[in-house]
């Protein structure tokens, strides 16, 4: 079994990421760290190109994120996900059967959660297992 | 495990999750063509230009469109990195080709962003019943400027409108469309109309009817409204809910985008005829919330509502093209790759949109202030980059193909003959358009550059600028310049289209 956790580089990822690294070591359990990385905006023109510019950039990011799971003791694991952050969470829900899963929430208010498209609310929706979310 | 955490790992498919539906597959067609706001940009300077050959005009426009978007559709078949004009045309014809089809795409976003903007701020005024403030050119250009920032803004956040509204807004727009061509062809038919207004007749269907310098003219502005249509048949089997969904949704939006296009120009002149549209010239974008008001009355500001919604939504459709063909070119290095980088949080393009936007921004202003008709030159001058643009890619279509067209008739009527007429048609329209503006008499509203009419101005000065970036990319002699044409790989390609896919 596993904690998947939602991971886009951003800041409220990383608080997300420390808590579910603690979390796995806590439970022993292993970690997979999920990112979406569809471009936003659709298919069509350039779509392969514009997610392996993303993919590029992340890769420090993530890769990183492996270590600092493995340097506490936890076997961590990166999926990368065509889809967006809420879409790649649900696919390793569906996929990996994840005891829980683990997002951020970086963003206050009402609006500007629906203009951001914050992840939490979205995937609490479509979730079957549950989700702790990271203020 | 033995992995390295340094390696990428590979990108997994995710679900999928919502197939689209066929009321879906319809509302894709419509949106990137923006019927509403195609309409009220162009039924104006169409009916000045051609009077009653406007139903033929719209017709007539329609044919290349459809033969290119054949071309569209087998690229995008065999393109595994679901590419645009600029990676098709150089993996066809190489660099020279390719990089000259990217920086016309781009300056597609250039040119059409600042008429969007215009479009949608007006015609909320207007909606609003501000006369005054939509005909007060420093207070539009003022809040349209904020506009552009504002859907630039939400175009590099990656904000995405649920499928539902966009499917909703679409259909709304068209059934609005529709709603005012019935009304007005009903108001003209009962003898309701404006004095000029003028009755039906066959002649109506011949776009020569008006001779041919008016028609190039005209022509060209047809090819912008229905431009971005060929999106209706870049769907597939994969992203509907079921195996006869693209081809019969395709069929549906297209009949729907020519019954609306024709009907308003037939209802345009049997409401208020083209006398009525002359004397209105300098007025060119207004003159369709004039007629909506005049056939619609009080109820004009669902008409008016219609074009804002759809020119604001129109933006998304031209920009995000733009930049995402701007960020393929800085990746393969046909351009600084400054311009390839992105926002990994939000999974845009962020620097090539906002450049974009920028340069759209003071494109924008510059033409407000030295061009009378600006709306009217943008408008041509884009149509002239898409005539351009559509014609490579026809072109490429066949060239990456030719091996295999001679295998199949089939292969070789919608392959190879049909984009290559299709390519011929625009150029020749291109050629011709090139000739007219040449000619100072032929100028819309009586204005010249130089002897020559604005739209081929500013024509010649993008191409030319273009030249002058790709050959100083030349000179830097960057990766791009090695990259030399190929053909289609016969295992992507179907055994009923002379490939050798089982």
């Amino acid at each position: 079994m596993s904690l998947a956790v939602g991971f886009d580089g951003g800041e409220s990822a990383r608080h997300a990421l420390r808590a579910a690294i603690a979390l796995a070591r806590d439970l022993e359990e292993s970690l997979l760290i999920v990112c979406g990385v569809a471009p936003a905006g659709g298919m069509g023109e350039e779509y392969d190109v514009t997610e392996e510019a993303i993919v590029e950039e992340l890769a420090p990011a993530v890769n990183e994120a492996v270590m600092l799971a493995r340097d506490a003791g936890v076997e961590a694991e990166a999926i990368l996900v065509d889809a967006d952050p809420v879409g790649a969470l649900e696919t390793v829900m569906e996929e990996r059967n994840p005891r829980m899963l683990v997002v951020g929430y970086g963003q206050s208010g009402r609006i500007r959660a629906a203009l951001f498209g914050a992840v939490a609310p979205k995937l609490v929706d479509r979730a079957h297992v549950p989700v702790l979310v990271v203020p | 495990m033995g992995d390295d955490a340094r390696t990428t790992p590979e990108v997994q498919p995710g679900l999928q999750a919502n197939a689209i539906g066929f009321v879906d597959a319809v509302s894709i067609g419509l949106n990137a063509t923006s019927p509403a706001y195609s309409l009220a940009a162009v039924i104006g300077p169409v009916v000045v230009l051609v009077g009653v050959a406007a139903p033929g005009a719209m017709l007539a426009s329609f044919v290349p469109m459809l033969l290119i978007a054949s071309a569209f559709y087998y690229l995008n078949r065999v393109d595994p990195d679901c590419g645009t004009t600029f990676s098709w045309v150089t993996r066809a014809m190489g660099p020279w080709c390719g990089w000259m089809g990217g920086w016309a795409i781009a300056m597609t976003g250039v040119l059409v962003v600042g008429s969007l903007a215009d479009v949608g701020v007006r015609f909320t005024l207007l909606m609003f019943g501000q006369d005054n403030l939509a005909s007060n050119d420093t207070v539009v250009m003022v809040l349209a400027i904020a506009l552009i920032i504002l859907m630039t803004w939400i175009c590099v956040i990656g904000t995405e409108l649920s499928g539902r509204l966009q499917t909703v807004l679409n259909i709304a727009q068209v059934a609005a469309l529709i709603v005012f061509a019935v009304v007005a062809i009903y108001q003209g038919a009962t003898g309701q109309g404006l004095p000029g207004a003028v009755s039906p007749s066959l002649e109506w269907i011949n776009p020569f009817a008006a001779g041919i310098a008016a028609l190039t003219s005209a022509l060209l502005l047809g090819v912008f409204a229905y431009w971005g249509w060929e999106s209706a048949v870049n769907l597939n089997e994969e992203t509907t809910d079921s195996a006869g969904t693209p081809g019969r949704a395709a069929i549906l939006s297209t009949l729907i985008l020519l019954a609306t296009y024709v009907g308003v120009a037939v209802a345009v002149l049997m409401l208020v005829g083209p006398t009525f549209l002359a004397n209105n010239a300098g007025d060119e974008e207004m003159v369709f919330a004039l007629i909506a008001q005049q056939a619609l009355g009080g109820w004009g500001w669902i008409v008016l509502l219609a074009v804002a919604i759809s020119a604001v939504a129109s933006t998304q459709t031209t920009i995000i093209p733009a930049s995402r063909t701007a960020l393929s070119m800085a990746r393969r290095a046909a351009i600084p790759a400054y311009f390839g980088r992105i926002s990994a949080r939000h999974r845009t393009p962020a620097v090539s949109t906002w450049w974009v936007a920028i340069i759209a921004i003071v494109w924008y202003v510059v033409v407000s202030i030295i061009s009378k008709n600006a709306l009217f030159d943008s408008l041509t001058a884009l149509s002239l980059l898409i005539a351009f643009y559509y014609s490579l890619t026809g072109l490429a279509c066949a060239i990456y193909y030719r091996r295999l067209l001679f295998k199949s008739v089939k292969a070789f009527v919608l392959i190879g003959l049909g984009p290559v007429v299709g390519a011929i048609l625009l150029f020749w329209l291109l050629v011709l358009s090139v000739i007219e503006m040449s000619n100072p008499e032929n100028s819309y509203g009586g204005v010249s550059w130089f002897g020559l009419g604005p739209p081929l101005v500013i024509g010649i000065f993008l191409f030319v600028l273009g030249l002058v970036f790709m050959v100083t990319s030349r000179i830097v002699d960057t990766a791009f310049w090695k990259e030399r044409p190929s053909v289609v790989d016969p295992d992507l390609v179907p055994v009923s289209e002379g490939g050798d896919e089982r």
